[in-house]
């Protein structure tokens, strides 16, 4: 704004106004999300394009919950499913549906029913025989600081059998072999998987 | 008003090539987005939890007329670009991009990184950001003078950015961790939830992130210099060259983000979402020089 100033009867004192008013409501509705930080925390609303960023005031322990889906085929092999597999809207759309049908409504049973169509539909998931939600527990540290991504604990929410026979190496298609490597996630082998459905909502570190 | 609040001349080119810089982002954003679109809006209706305007709703909008609308906004965002009818268009084209990426975001999930570009776009949108570099300008041959009514809706626009970004710091120093968030640890932390997230969900982890996370003090660094982005963002409002120093920064922080997080904000990455605070219209001098 290093221009000369203008001559201030040159702008209309009801294009001022307008200006002025647009802009302090404009802004006032940007700001006014802020005070969410100060409400109890099961008040807390957030918004768009209003919002007080409530991603930022997580607690963020050493250990974390995700929730996520495991396919698993004729010889017991387990898979974590890509996210494309599980739903549209890129992975953090997923992750967050996935949690709110499997944790916060308690539904896993639903989503993992849901997701048998989904399957069933994808080259890549043709040697598949069962589906599991799965909430996993992982240490960040030993994750990061070993290089690799592996629950410490996996709890199984709710299973679904895809009631068919799988495919074998031999029969998939070339394409699903293309999208095999792409979107099925070995699990972790050293990770016990045990079948208590319990929910749990507001674990330490759970997902957003 | 006070430093850049008031009102001071500026040219109608200025506006008009941020105008074109923002509706061109917005294009590309949306148009390669659109089959992703499609998808989404045929989401299963128990997903809906709808925000901003879409709260209207209380079911989904059958998926064929949630696809015109998406159409329309492809096609108001391109007259928007191009500075077409943009007195009429021009609020219309705000209200469909607000109602488009709200409605994306009505499916569990908020991309608050969609945030600036809809309130720039209002900004945009209710302005006479189409008096230069644009159809109208050419049709009505008008060349006008610097004059404050170019000026506000970028300096509204960068309060806009400085807004959101001070609400980030806000909310990181009145979370559970206080003022220590800048001893760098939630940041930390935050950066490997993402990496295992990714990791699970079989979407490409940086490797940047693995390397840096041993070393405490680097995120203590990070932290401390993210916070000071945000928090002193509204400092740049108060003189133009600290504003554009405070965009600097902040476009290095993006960048910093997506190296070691592997988080693309894309419409910050780009460089659009800082465009109001630079002479941006030296751009169509130097183009007519090279002619």
């Amino acid at each position: 704004m290093s221009g000369h100033v203008m001559n201030e009867v040159s702008w209309s004192r009801r294009e001022r106004t307008w200006v002025g008013l647009f802009a302090a409501a404009a802004l006032s509705a940007v700001l006014l999300p802020a005070r969410q930080n100060w409400r109890a925390p099961e008040k807390q609303a957030d918004g768009f394009p209003f919002s007080y960023y409530p991603m930022f005031s997580k607690r963020r322990r050493q250990h974390a919950n995700v929730v996520y889906a495991v396919g698993i085929t004729a010889d017991g092999t387990r898979r974590r499913l890509r996210h494309s597999v599980l739903g549209t809207g890129g992975l953090n759309q997923v992750r967050r549906q996935i949690y709110r049908v499997a944790l916060t409504e308690e539904r896993a049973d639903d989503y993992a029913t849901a997701l048998l169509p989904r399957l069933l539909a994808n080259p890549s998931c043709d040697d598949l025989v069962s589906v599991e939600i799965v909430r996993g527990v992982f240490d960040l540290d030993e994750c990061l600081l070993s290089h690799e991504v592996v629950a410490t604990e996996e709890h199984v929410l709710a299973a679904a059998d895809l009631g068919r026979v799988p495919a074998t190496a031999s029969e998939l298609t070339p394409a699903a072999e293309l999208v095999t490597a792409e979107e099925l996630i070995p699990t972790s082998a050293a990770a016990t998987p045990t079948t208590p459905p319990a929910a749990a909502p507001g674990l330490a570190g759970a997902p957003q | 008003m006070i430093g850049p609040l008031r009102a001071v001349a500026t040219p109608a080119a200025r506006l008009g090539l941020v105008r074109a810089m923002v509706g061109g982002y917005t294009l590309y954003y949306l148009a390669r987005r659109r089959k992703m679109l499609r998808e989404v809006v045929r989401t299963d209706p128990a997903m809906f939890s709808p925000v901003g305007p879409v709260r209207v709703l209380r079911e989904p909008l059958s998926a064929p007329v949630a696809d015109k609308l998406n159409d329309a906004t492809l096609v108001s965002t391109a007259l928007f670009t191009l500075g077409a009818g943009h007195r009429l268009l021009g609020p219309v084209h705000s209200a469909l991009v607000a109602w488009t990426l709200s409605y994306r975001n009505s499916w569990s999930m908020v991309f608050h990184n969609d945030n600036t570009l809809v309130l720039h776009t209002l900004a945009l949108g209710v302005s006479r950001a189409s008096d230069a570099v644009s159809v109208d300008a050419l049709v009505t041959g008008r060349r006008p003078d610097p004059h404050p009514r170019y000026g506000w809706p970028l300096t509204l626009m960068n309060a806009f950015s400085t807004a959101t970004y001070m609400l980030a710091g806000i909310a990181k120093v009145q979370g559970p961790s206080g003022w220590s968030w800048v001893h760098g640890d939630s940041m930390r932390r935050q950066v490997a939830i993402d990496i295992v997230r990714k990791e699970v969900y079989g979407s490409e982890a940086p490797a940047t992130a693995y390397t840096l996370y041993q070393h405490r003090a680097l995120f203590t660094l990070f932290a401390a210099g993210s916070l000071v982005i945000e928090l002193f963002a509204p400092v740049g409002l108060l003189h133009r060259k600290l504003g554009k120093l405070w965009a600097v920064g902040a476009f290095g922080m993006h960048w910093g983000i997506r190296v070691i997080m592997g988080i693309r904000f894309r419409y910050q990455l780009s460089g659009v979402s800082f465009a109001a605070w630079f002479e941006v219209e030296r751009l169509l001098d130097l183009v007519r020089r090279a002619r």
